[in-house]
């Protein structure tokens, strides 16, 4: 049975109308949620009743005492009405953001919620024309949705280990990017904080800057700290001047020293664009040293950049070409490139490397050849994407 | 828009402020706009200045909530209404504003068709040519193009103060008649009146306002740019129509003529442009039906898909959005068709679809109220006094003209 059967519908006592049902409230576990109260308008009060004393009879709800103790509001309890109906939620498993039509109800070892109605079909049940039109019907099962609590905006539905972990950045971004305002920030609140930086990151300008401008201070430093500098850089001079203010404040010194020195290029050129740390080795050391060094680092780079005695930059090897090889040999000998760009370089001879030397990293080096970073191939597809998105717009 | 009002606003303030309260602006100056002030100055000369004057703040006031409740919630006005109200009232609202703004793409094919027929060209060629062009040209080409092409053409609005100039009205009394309120009982004035509103406060455009900020992203800080956005666009918009009005009553009303044809508009253009006026005319028309013919029906679709939990947008194709297109198209057509079916005289379509906006602005006005009140929902921004005030005044004398409409339909 539907929600949308129960509320604003007369509740029975004795064959008499006593009150009109406002709203279904779950309490306590939300994984399997049951109705433990019931909301009802009657003689002019808005009433909180026990679930246990009402029965449904032909989808009828009837009360069958009218002496039951007082309850109260929690603040954990999910309010079926007015917190879930009509309001977007997650679908976890479709990764996009919905909008409640109905909410299923099932009758298990109480009054429970099953799923939720998305299709087309619950709009036309709500409306009455479900007798005139058939529509798909679209359910999502109750334990594949995240739910925002309706006033502050707050994600819900919380379990341990929650679904919203399952999805990738890039996905959450998304979301983060079609919510509301109170919704965004309660997904942000409720996300852990690497992944939310790393969510953020893949979101759209617009939606980094709400976030960064929105965002509480305390939350802001822990997410500001999980972020790259250089994304941060790329949005900075669309943020509100007073509030570069508190973020400057916010960032580890480093940090901030690495952004001053970020806003100074800018996206166009190479100082810019850098994007990446560089997996560095010097040059005098062997295939074997070189794989140990790899070994040790939680992502293997695709690629090794090799600098001299001095810290001259010299070249570049692939990782993967290092298989196969003698461990006795000199890393040296396994240079395939030794292309790079200082700081100042524009995008287009940046591009021109990247496609005249099928390059997936373009090392930028200071004014003594020594290595202060590396350009990668996404940083260069982001930026494509981005003059492309821009000149759309115009 | 933020960067390029970032790095250009240090060295040209004004270029800073060329945000959704002008797109919105301009759009006001369309194919009903037009024709409306025309009717205005021509058929009661000055006293409905004053008219213009409230709608001016009105509309600025509207239009700053519809502003402010997207800087806030980062929602459209339906998805609000959709969470507070539930389904049904949407359901309500929706219908409400499909009549309204098929009544207001009808006008604009009105206008087209009324261009070209100064042109000798039948509406039964224009039309159906225009409504193809136009499907093409947003679901095929870029919007936005279409949008920076139509802002440039309004420069043509110039031709009205230059006209109104040449025309030496008496300046002084179209200033008082700003401020003098003028009522005549009648039933012209009365529909006038509601129609002179309904031109300018529209239920597509309070939609329409919402949902460009949010899709912005804009946010609380921008409160204040968006405000001098808001602001200056209904200034900038009501200041053309002044233009309108006072052009045609020095022209059209002082020679004693009236508009019984919509090119019959044109003689407002005489002081300027002499016996090009009605070419001149033409071009200006068609400039702004045609753009209006293709904000409007997209900016249906954009609601109604939003109200309804479809996809939406132009990026999308057919297949993916399917019910977006189909709004879309669905509102083209319908308001193509009615200009097309001779049951109405085009100046009727333009004239009267403005004034079923106003009637039509009442229920949505309701909802704008009742949500730029509700202070669990802005978190401090609520409304303040003043606004509300502007708000019931607006809905006030809406309702009181209808019903003395109405009344003396009844007893005549």
């Amino acid at each position: 049975m539907y929600l949308s059967q129960l509320v604003k519908h007369p509740i029975y006592f004795k064959s008499q109308v006593f009150g009109r049902v406002l709203d279904l409230i779950v309490s306590g576990n939300l994984v399997k949620p049951q109705i433990s109260k019931i909301l009802v308008q009657s003689s002019g009060r808005k009433r909180l009743l026990p679930v246990n004393i009402l029965k449904i009879s032909d989808q009828e709800l009837i009360l069958t005492t009218k002496k039951f103790k007082k309850i109260q509001l929690e603040e954990k309890d999910l309010l079926l009405s007015e917190d879930l109906l009509d309001k977007q939620v997650i679908d976890v498993n479709n990764r996009r953001v919905v909008r409640v039509n109905d909410v299923v109800l099932g009758q298990g070892k109480g009054l429970e919620v099953t799923g939720i109605d998305v299709g087309f079909d619950g709009i036309a049940r709500r409306l009455y024309l479900d007798k005139f039109f058939k529509f798909k019907s679209i359910i999502l099962p109750w334990s594949l949705v995240e739910t925002f609590d309706y006033e502050t905006g707050d994600i819900k539905v919380r379990v341990a280990g929650s679904k919203l972990d399952t999805l990738r950045p890039a996905d959450i971004a998304e979301i983060l990017e079609e919510v509301g305002a109170k919704e965004r920030l309660g997904l942000v609140e409720a996300l852990d904080s690497e992944i939310a930086a790393e969510a953020i990151e893949e979101a759209d300008e617009e939606t980094q800057v709400a976030i960064l401008e929105q965002t509480p201070q305390n939350l802001l430093k822990k997410i500001l700290s999980k972020m790259s500098t250089a994304e941060i850089a790329d949005v900075f001079d669309q943020i509100d001047r007073r509030k570069t203010e508190v973020i400057y404040k916010l960032l580890s010194e480093e940090k901030a020293k690495q952004l001053k020195h970020f806003m100074k290029f800018s996206d166009h050129v190479a100082g810019g664009l850098m994007d990446t740390v560089p997996f560095i080795v010097s040059s005098g050391i062997f295939v074997e040293e070189a794989t140990e060094l790899l070994r040790k680092e939680s992502t293997i780079p695709e690629t090794v950049l090799i600098q001299d005695r001095r810290g001259k930059f010299l070249g570049t090897v692939q990782t993967k070409d290092l298989l196969g090889q003698k461990q006795s040999q000199k890393i040296e000998t396994l240079i395939s490139d030794d292309s790079y760009v200082t700081e100042r370089e524009h995008l287009d001879q940046i591009l021109e490397l990247f496609s005249a030397y099928n390059l997936r990293i373009l090392p930028v080096v200071g004014k003594r050849r020594e290595i202060v970073g590396a350009i990668s191939v996404d940083a260069i597809i982001k930026e494509l994407n981005e003059l492309e998105e821009r000149s759309e717009a115009l | 828009m933020k960067r390029f009002k970032d790095k250009f606003s240090r060295v040209l303030p004004i270029l800073a402020i060329l945000g959704p309260g002008i797109i919105a602006g301009s759009v006001d100056n369309d194919a009903g706009g037009i024709a409306t002030y025309s009717v205005a100055g021509a058929s009661f000369g000055h006293s409905l200045l004053w008219i213009l004057f409230l709608t001016t703040f009105a509309l600025a006031v509207t239009q700053e909530i519809g502003a402010r409740m997207g800087l806030v919630t980062g929602k459209g006005l339906a998805s609000l209404i959709r969470e507070k109200f539930g389904v049904r009232w949407t359901a309500f609202i929706m219908l409400v504003l499909l009549i309204a703004n098929i009544g207001t793409i009808a006008a604009e094919f009105a206008g087209i068709a009324a261009a070209l027929e100064i042109l000798h060209i039948s509406k039964f060629i224009s039309v159906p040519l225009a409504g193809l062009g136009i499907y093409f040209l947003v679901t095929k080409w870029s919007f936005r193009k279409l949008e920076k092409i139509f802002l440039a053409a309004s420069a043509f609005y110039l031709v009205y103060i230059l006209s109104a100039f040449l025309a030496h009205p008496d300046w002084l009394e179209a200033t008082k008649s700003l401020v003098t309120p003028a009522f005549q009982l009648n039933k012209n004035y009365l529909l006038t009146a509601i129609a002179v509103i309904g031109t300018t406060i529209t239920p597509w455009g309070q939609f329409f306002i919402q949902d460009y900020v949010v899709d912005k992203k804009l946010s609380k800080n921008d409160l204040g740019v968006e405000r001098a956005d808001v602001f200056f666009g209904s200034f900038v918009t009501n200041l053309i129509s002044f233009f309108i009005i006072v052009a045609c009553a020095a022209t059209i009303y002082a020679a004693g003529l009236t508009i019984n044809d919509a090119k019959d508009a044109a003689l407002a253009l005489q002081p300027l442009a002499g016996k090009f006026a009605s070419l001149l005319f033409s071009f200006g028309l068609l400039n702004a039906s045609i753009f209006g013919a293709a904000l409007v029906p997209v900016s249906t679709a954009y609601v109604v898909t939003e109200a309804f939990g479809f996809e939406s947008g132009l990026n999308f194709s057919f297949s993916e959005a399917p019910q977006f297109y189909g709004l879309f198209t669905f509102a083209l057509i319908m308001g193509a068709l009615s200009v097309l079916v001779p049951l109405f005289p085009l100046l009727a379509i333009l004239f009267v679809s403005q004034a079923i906006n106003a009637l039509l602005l009442l229920p949505i006005l309701v909802f704008v109220y009742l949500l730029s009140n509700d202070k669990k929902l802005l978190n401090g921004y609520a409304n303040n006094r003043l606004v509300n005030v502007v708000v019931v005044v607006i809905f006030g004398i809406i309702a009181l003209a209808a019903v003395a409409y109405f009344g003396s339909l009844f007893l005549s």
